[in-house]
């Protein structure tokens, strides 16, 4: 726990504050409380009027006295905009109704949008309606790509063998795991980190415990072995010292420990880690010993995807393709390319940055108490502990049976849809994305097992999740949504098993 | 915290709120005080104080024919809930509380059919007779227009959450259920006698609400039984009442450690035999009784060795896969519930 110390003030209480001076022109941005709804900050206020991603200062979780004062007259001085903002996106939603549209979810749609109307037009005036209007069809424009589209474009022939000898010449083309290791970690490596050995035998040993719970040890002080984990292996060949300074510090800041970790490349040699025999399955990235080449793919199936390093190109994309609001097949071409190549790097993701938050998040996620960030997810699970048992709910709260692997698979899913999207990773983003995971992994399970004791026929006993949950697809990954229906508990498919009962993407075609 | 079964928690961003129903204490647990301090001081505490009634409602309302305390419906508890939830948007710590809560809705709605066709919310009637019609259309006895308000009330429910559900993208629209939700009969139903003669040992335990997920028992309920000259034992527990088709659990009866320790793990259910099966039961540890629900009881046997003679079984419920919860105290949870309200 931070204390809030004399001089500082907690970002979160400054933001509310302003906004509640903003008065009832915002109100339809607003809770019953008069304060910002969860997607007015994190798609409104966050990215365009706050912009941490610019003003790292204002992205801490708590703020100086001088920062707290520039952060309020940011916001003050957006009121005519976020004002202007809630009329329209009031607007959007009543010419969504007269259109009898129920897609999506219309503050995810038309926030962003509203913002922009706000930016172009100023308060709605005469013709406010109609422009709305035009809004609301363009963001249902039934030309836009669709899931559907993505994969008829994927199974023509053609394309299908292009798209191959992309993934061919890309992973033809990895860098091999000892060179993907940045110039800083190969020699000095003064607080005895194991990493990647220079002849190209990564890290993780081969029995898959060793290596990369020694770089977790080795960085916290801890008896190298006393927290041997499989799903540690993840953090094989990078720094611990480095990460664990992240774990510590991403709660309130963490922007100089995370530059530190993408200039030393170390997500990258966690990543080539991975490559390793058993090393991918062990993290719950993949059901094979060593990643194998993903496939173009001819199907998708929210509710039976694979682990995923063995989704194909379609699996990868399906969920997210309609909210990139692309026009044509160039763009989707674009995707798919960029997809292809993604699959080769290290972690199959492209930024550094990303690679550098799933690294953390691999060691995060053993909950081993070594760092801030592990012990606030690990209490967490305590937390649910004790809801589980105040709301008479079958107790399974462990982080045991699969959840560290679903929680990195879940991060993993955010992360590329964050690179899809080409979101900023804000100055705040990195515990947002650890603590978020980590929250709708545990959510996940108990909507599961709620599910499963109101419905006629089942046994309330939590199925043990070794797959990964619907959640988990990237679908509703565009703002904040999870997508797992409730009593989808049948979503689960061990990793690498076959998907049964596929339906066309999107279930449109 | 406090004894779960009578806490009602809000999950906020960065802080727990709780109510303690049996003392009336409340606390704060702040977990992350600077993402706390975006709403803990400027929501009141009534509107978080709501979203929890209504989880706890969910949970651990005593629905009872003993104790003449009406079931309530799943519908419009989540129905509460979304709204609730709503409201505190951007307030709870998961943000798509509102979707999940909707989601839920839409489950029951698929499984009960939709809101609109919900009968008056139905109360709690301390020392009515028992014998009342069922719940959902049991205010049969109660003020006409007390009636009307009610289905007012479900009705602004419903189209609360039907805006809700387009503001969030969630489908509720249900298909039509084969049947109308056909609340069970509320009423006690004669107890079908012992068969096959006189009993060699007889007995009754209390239920354990903690012991079971809800809607299985009525938390007032006795598991009564009968070893009979054909050593067997039947068991029979009165189910608890419920709104809609009751959730098909594996319930098992079983004997409770003779020195009175509490179970407080999830019992090995590999022992009991499927529904209708005779399970081997070397002794009285080992004894352990499938029961099947069959409209307000739930009845099995199983064989059983000489020595459950010997030694007088005590018998308990377990459900596999459910870790119970421990020290509820069945009597306190209706005077919660009569507190509290439906």
């Amino acid at each position: 726990m931070t204390a809030e110390t004399a001089g500082t003030a907690p970002r979160a209480g400054v933001l509310a504050a302003a906004w509640r001076e903003l008065g009832d022109g915002v109100a339809p941005l607003s809770n019953a409380a008069g304060l910002p709804l969860a997607r007015t900050t994190k798609l409104v206020l966050d990215p365009l009027v706050v912009r941490p991603a610019q003003r790292p200062h204002l992205g801490r979780a708590l703020l100086d006295g001088t920062s707290a004062r520039e952060l309020r007259e940011l916001v003050l001085a957006a009121g005519d905009d976020l004002r202007a903002t809630a009329a329209w996106f009031a607007l959007m939603k009543r010419e969504r109704r007269a259109r009898g549209i129920t897609a999506g979810n219309p503050q995810d749609l038309y926030f962003q949008r509203a913002y922009e109307l706000a930016h172009r037009h100023g308060h709605p005036a005469q013709d406010a309606a109609a422009v709305a209007g035009k809004e609301v069809d363009d963001v249902h424009d039934a030309d836009r790509v669709t899931a559907a589209d993505l994969r008829d474009y994927l199974t023509t022939p053609a394309v299908a063998d292009a798209v191959r000898r992309t993934i061919d010449e890309a992973w033809d083309h990895r860098v091999p795991p000892a060179a993907a290791q940045g110039p800083g970690t190969v020699s000095a490596r003064p607080d005895g980190t194991v990493g990647a050995s220079p002849g190209g035998t990564v890290g993780a040993s081969p029995d898959g415990t060793g290596a990369g719970a020694a770089v977790a040890a080795a960085a916290v002080g801890v008896v190298a072995g006393a927290v041997a984990d499989a799903a540690v292996v993840g953090a094989a060949g990078c720094d611990g010292g480095r990460v664990a300074a992240l774990l510590d510090a991403c709660v309130v800041d963490g922007q100089a420990e995370l530059a530190a970790l993408v200039a030393a490349r170390d997500g990258a040699a966690a990543g080539a880690a991975l490559r390793a025999p058993g090393a991918a399955r062990a993290a719950g990235m993949s059901a094979h010993d060593t990643p194998r080449r993903p496939e173009v793919g001819t199907r998708a199936s929210k509710s039976a995807l694979p682990a995923p390093f063995d989704r194909s190109v379609l699996e990868r994309l399906f969920g997210a393709i309609s909210a990139l609001e692309l026009d044509g097949t160039a763009g989707l071409r674009d995707v798919v390319t960029a997809e292809a190549r993604r699959s080769a790097e290290p972690w199959q993701l492209a930024d550094e940055a990303h690679r550098a938050v799933l690294t953390a998040g691999s060691v995060a996620g053993l909950l081993d108490g070594s760092t801030d960030a592990a012990r606030r997810l690990e209490a967490r699970w305590r937390r649910e502990a004790f809801v589980r048992r105040a709301l008479r709910l079958p107790d399974g709260s462990g982080p045991a049976d699969g959840a560290r692997e679903a929680f990195l698979r879940r991060l993993w899913v955010r992360l590329q849809g964050r690179e899809l999207r080409g979101a900023p990773l804000a100055a705040d983003g990195v515990w947002d994305l650890l603590d978020g995971a980590m929250r709708s992994t545990i959510l996940d399970r108990r909507d599961r097992v709620k599910a499963g004791l109101t419905r006629a026929g089942a046994g309330p006993g939590e199925a043990v999740p070794t797959g990964p949950a619907p959640g988990e697809t990237g679908l509703g990954e565009t703002g904040l949504g999870e997508t797992t229906p409730a009593g989808t508990a049948s979503g689960d498919t061990a990793p690498g098993s076959t998907a049964q009962g596929s339906t066309a993407p999107g279930g449109t075609a | 915290m406090t004894a779960p079964w009578r806490t009602a928690v809000f999950e906020g961003a960065g802080a727990t709120l709780w109510w303690d129903l049996g003392t009336g204490e409340d606390g704060v647990d702040v977990w992350d005080a600077p993402r706390a301090a975006g709403w803990l001081d400027a929501v009141p505490r009534e509107m978080a104080r709501q979203v929890a009634l209504d989880a706890w409602r969910e949970a651990w309302w005593p629905g009872s024919r003993i104790a003449d305390v009406a079931p309530l419906d799943p519908r419009v508890l989540a129905a509460r809930r979304a709204t609730a939830l709503a409201a505190l948007d951007g307030v709870t710590d998961d943000d798509a509380a509102v979707e999940r809560a909707l989601r839920e809705l839409a489950a029951h709605l698929a499984r009960l059919g939709p809101l609109a066709t919900v009968g008056p919310r139905p109360t709690v009637r301390p020392g009515q007779d028992t014998a009342s019609g069922p719940a959902g259309t049991s205010a049969a006895n109660a003020e006409a227009s007390t009636e009307a308000t009610a289905s007012a009330e479900i009705a602004a429910l419903a189209e609360r959450v039907r805006e809700l559900a387009d503001d969030h993208g969630v489908v509720l629209a249900a298909p039509a259920p084969a049947e109308a939700p056909q609340p069970e009969d509320y009423a006690l139903a004669a107890r079908g006698g012992p068969a096959g003669g006189a009993p060699l040992l007889e007995g009754s335990d209390p239920v354990d609400p903690g012991a079971v997920p809800q809607g299985v028992v009525d938390p007032l309920g006795r598991i009564a039984w009968q070893v009979r000259l054909s050593m067997t034992i039947e068991v029979t527990v009165p189910a608890a009442p419920v709104v809609g088709a009751p959730p098909a659990v594996p319930l098992v009866a079983f004997a409770l450690p003779a020195d009175g320790t509490p179970v407080t793990g999830p019992a090995d259910g590999a022992s009991a035999a499927g529904p209708g099966g005779h399970a081997p039961a070397p002794g009285t540890g080992g004894l352990a009784v499938p029961l099947r629900r069959r409209g307000d009881v739930w009845r099995g046997e199983a064989a059983v060795g000489p020595d459950v003679l010997a030694r007088r079984p005590r018998l308990g419920l377990r459900v596999p896969g459910f870790t119970p919860v421990l020290g509820v105290d069945a009597a306190r949870l209706v005077e919660i519930a009569r507190e509290v309200g439906p």
